[in-house]
C-alpha cells in the first residue's frame, strides 16, 4: 500500500487496521517536530527536532528545574517521562497538574522519596528508586514506563502518532553526578540519548553550572545538541538558547506566573 | 553447592555453583535482570546459609520492601541469617575516609571481620558504587575469598553500561568462576530479555543465549520454538499432542480416514525448567510454501520418519532441507511407530537423510507419552548444552 501524498502524522489511525499501517508509516513518515511551548522561542527557533538532547545549564536559584518542567510539558498527544532526583514525585505531579497536564500523560521515576518512605509502592505512572546511585533500577523502571506508554498508545482508539512522542527530563544531572562517576553518567546518558534518538523522543537535562568544573560540563555537553543557558541579568534571570543548527537567541529575561508557568519576554 | 534457584540455569550448570566460587551477573541497560541475584539470595537463605548483603545503593528497609514488591520474597523473615551493609554504613565509611587507599583497607577489614566472626557463607554484592570508588578490579578484590578462614561464595551484580567488549577486558583481569550476562532485545521498547553464560570455569558449555521472562519476580527461561516436521501420517500431531500440557491442531479428515494437519499443530510444555512452544508442520507437499514461515527462528528441529514406510525417506530428506534452510540448528530424528513390525534401520535413516554422526536417532512410539517427553528433554540439551 502506498500513499499518493505523505499523510500528516496526526491523521494516521491506529485502531483496527492500525498495526499494519504502523509498519508502513513507521518506515516512510516525516519526522515529528516538538514545540518549546514558549511562544517567543517557537517563533524564533521554530520548535525542536525530534531526537534532540537539550541541556539546561543554570546557576542555583534560577528556577532551572521549572524551566525544564515547562519545556517538558506534554502537548496534546504527547507524554512526559521525568526522572527526578531533586523533587518528590508528588510535588512534580502537582506542578504539572496545575499547568494542565493530564494524569496519563505524565510518568515519574522518583529517586528520593523511597529513602525516607521505604514502603511507598510503585504505580503505573510513578516508580520509586532507592537512591540516585541505583542506575540499574532506574534503567529497568524507565524501560517499564516507556513500554507501558507505548502499549497504551497502541490501544488508543483515536488517531495517534507512533511511537508516541515523549519528552524525557532529568532533574537533575547535578545530583546524579554527585553520586556517580562522570564516566558512568556519560555512558548512561549516552545509552538514554541513543534510545531517545531512535524513537524520535527528546530529552531535557538540568545541570547546575556552578557546582562542576569546566571538564565535567564540556563532557556532558558532548551529548547535547542544544543548550539553554541561564544567567543572572540586571533585573531578573535571563535565558538564551544555543544550538539547533548554529542558531542562537539573544538573552531573554524570564519570570514565572503564579502557577509556575514560564513567561519569556521578547 | 549453592543453587541459583532457577531450574533451567541450575540444570545447565549441572547442579548449581560450587562453594567458594566468584560469580558475576552483568546486567545490560534495560534488561530485567535483578531477579537473578535476588532469586539466588532467597534460595541460599532458605537453604539456611548465612548471608551478607552489600547494597550501597539503598537503605536496608527500602531494600527489603523492594525485594518483597518485585520478587515476593520476604527476606525480613530471615533476620538471624542475613547481615547487611547498606547505604548508611557506606556513607559513613566514605565520609570518614576520604583517601581511597585508606578507605579500601577499611572495607577489607570490615568484610573480613564480619565474615570470619559470623561464619558467613555467601556474600551478595551490588558492585556499582564500589566500582566507581575503587575501580572494578579493586572493588572485586575487597571480597577475594582467600582472606576468609572458611569457604565463602561471592555473588556480584554489576550494571554493565559499557558492552561486552568492556566486560571481556574486565573479566580477563579479574577472573570469575561464572559470568552470566543479561541482555534486553529492544526496538521501540525492550520486548524480551535473554541471558548468556559468558564464562563457566568448572565445565565446558558452548556460548548460548537463551530468552527468559521475568514475571512476578520469577525468572522463567523459554524456548520459543521447536519445530516438528516429517512426511504425512508419521505421527507428528500425535507427538505434539502427547508432549503438550496444552495445545491444538488445525486439521481435516484426510484420505486415509484419519485427520491430517492442514495448517499447524501448536503445543506448549515445560521441560528442564524451560517453557517450550512446539510447532508441528503439515507433511503434505501442497503445504511446502508455508513451512519456511512456520520454521522461521526455530531453536530446534525434530524430524519424524515412519519406520514402517521406507518409501517416505526421500520426502523426509526434502522436508529437512526446507525446514533447515540456510540456518544451523540442532536436529533430532525420531523414528516413529517402532512398536510395529518395521524394516527401516538406523543405518538406512542416517544414509537416506544424510545426517551428521552426532545427530541422535530415537526409535519411539509417539503414542507413549514418556518416550515423547524423553525426545524433548534430549532436544533441550541439544539446544542449550551441546555444540552443533
Amino acid at each position: 500500500m502506498r500513499f499518493d501524498r505523505e499523510p500528516p502524522w496526526s491523521l494516521i489511525p491506529l485502531s483496527s487496521e492500525g498495526l499494519l499501517k504502523i509498519g508502513i508509516v513507521y518506515n516512510h513518515h516525516q519526522m515529528y517536530s516538538y514545540q518549546f511551548g514558549i511562544p517567543v522561542l517557537d517563533e524564533q527557533l521554530g520548535g525542536l527536532v525530534s531526537g534532540a538532547n537539550v541541556l539546561i545549564l543554570a546557576p542555583p536559584l534560577s528556577g532551572a528545574e521549572r524551566i525544564a518542567y515547562n519545556l517538558s510539558f506534554p502537548a496534546k498527544g504527547e507524554y512526559c517521562v521525568l526522572l527526578s532526583a531533586d523533587e518528590r514525585a508528588a510535588e512534580v505531579a502537582h506542578y504539572f497538574k496545575l499547568n494542565g497536564t493530564e494524569r496519563r500523560a505524565l510518568a515519574i521515576i522518583d529517586a528520593i522519596t523511597k529513602s525516607d518512605a521505604p514502603n511507598v509502592p510503585d504505580t503505573d505512572r510513578m516508580k520509586f528508586i532507592a537512591s540516585p546511585v541505583d542506575l540499574t533500577g532506574i534503567s529497568i523502571k524507565m524501560s517499564k514506563v516507556f513500554s507501558a506508554i507505548v502499549d497504551e498508545s497502541l490501544k488508543n482508539p483515536t488517531p495517534a502518532v507512533f511511537p508516541p512522542p515523549i519528552r524525557f527530563c532529568i532533574n537533575s544531572l547535578s545530583t546524579f553526578l554527585m553520586y556517580r562517576k562522570l564516566e558512568v553518567m556519560y555512558q548512561f546518558l549516552h545509552v538514554i540519548s541513543a534510545k531517545l534518538k531512535k524513537n524520535e523522543w527528546i530529552g531535557f537535562y538540568v545541570l547546575n553550572n556552578e557546582s562542576f568544573d569546566a571538564r565535567t560540563i564540556s563532557v556532558i555537553k558532548q551529548l547535547m545538541n542544544c543548550v539553554v543557558e541561564v544567567r543572572e541579568g540586571e533585573k531578573s534571570f535571563e535565558l538564551r538558547v544555543i544550538g539547533l543548527g548554529g542558531r542562537m537567541t539573544p538573552w531573554l529575561p524570564y519570570t514565572f506566573d503564579p502557577n509556575g508557568r514560564l513567561v519569556v519576554e521578547g | 553447592m549453592i543453587y541459583i534457584g532457577i531450574d533451567a540455569l541450575d540444570g545447565l550448570l549441572e547442579g548449581g555453583v560450587p562453594d567458594g566460587s566468584q560469580v558475576l551477573f552483568a546486567i545490560e541497560p534495560e534488561a530485567d535482570g535483578q531477579h537473578f541475584m535476588i532469586t539466588m539470595l532467597h534460595t541460599a537463605v532458605v537453604a539456611g546459609k548465612k548471608i551478607l548483603v552489600v547494597a550501597p545503593f539503598t537503605r536496608k528497609d527500602a531494600y527489603l520492601v523492594e525485594v518483597a514488591a518485585q520478587s515476593r520474597y520476604h527476606l525480613d523473615c530471615y533476620k538471624d541469617l542475613i547481615w547487611y551493609i547498606d547505604m548508611t554504613e557506606v556513607e559513613t565509611i566514605t565520609e570518614s575516609h576520604p583517601d581511597p587507599e585508606g578507605r579500601k583497607q577499611v572495607w577489607i577489614d570490615r568484610i573480613q571481620n564480619l565474615v570470619n566472626q559470623e561464619k558467613i557463607e555467601v556474600i551478595f554484592v551490588y558492585l556499582d558504587l564500589l566500582s566507581d570508588q575503587f575501580g572494578f578490579n579493586d572493588a572485586v578484590s575487597i571480597f577475594q575469598t582467600k582472606q576468609f578462614d572458611h569457604p565463602v561464595t561471592v555473588i556480584f551484580e554489576y550494571f554493565n553500561l559499557f558492552g561486552t567488549d568492556m566486560l571481556d577486558t574486565l573479566t580477563d583481569e579479574t577472573p570469575f568462576n561464572l559470568v552470566v550476562t543479561l541482555h534486553a532485545g529492544s526496538s521501540v521498547v525492550s520486548f524480551f530479555n535473554f541471558f548468556s553464560i559468558h564464562t563457566v570455569s568448572w565445565l565446558s558449555l558452548p556460548a548460548r543465549s537463551l530468552p527468559y521472562v521475568a514475571t512476578e519476580g520469577h525468572i522463567i527461561p523459554y524456548i520459543p520454538k521447536i519445530v516438528v516436521t516429517g512426511p504425512p501420517d508419521t505421527g507428528k500431531s500425535t507427538f505434539v499432542r502427547n508432549v503438550s500440557e496444552a495445545g491444538m491442531s488445525v486439521d481435516r479428515l484426510g484420505l486415509l480416514g484419519t485427520p491430517t494437519t492442514v495448517a499447524l499443530d501448536i503445543g506448549h510444555m515445560a521441560s528442564k525448567g524451560f517453557d517450550i512452544n512446539i510447532y508441528g508442520t503439515p507433511g503434505q507437499e501442497r503445504f511446502d510454501p508455508i513451512i519456511p514461515q512456520l520454521a522461521r527462528n526455530a531453536m530446534g528441529i525434530i524430524l519424524m520418519v515412519d519406520v514402517t514406510r521406507p518409501d517416505l525417506m526421500s520426502r523426509a530428506r526434502q522436508l529437512k532441507g526446507i525446514v533447515e534452510g540456510n540456518t544451523v540448528v540442532p536436529i533430532i530424528v525420531v523414528a516413529n511407530k517402532a512398536d510395529l513390525t518395521y524394516s527401516v534401520t538406523e543405518e538406512l535413516i542416517r544414509s537416506e537423510l544424510q545426517i551428521r554422526t552426532d545427530t541422535p536417532v530415537f526409535f519411539i512410539s509417539a503414542i507413549e507419552r514418556k518416550q515423547c517427553r524423553d525426545v524433548i528433554n534430549s532436544m533441550v540439551d541439544h539446544i542449550t548444552k551441546f555444540s552443533f
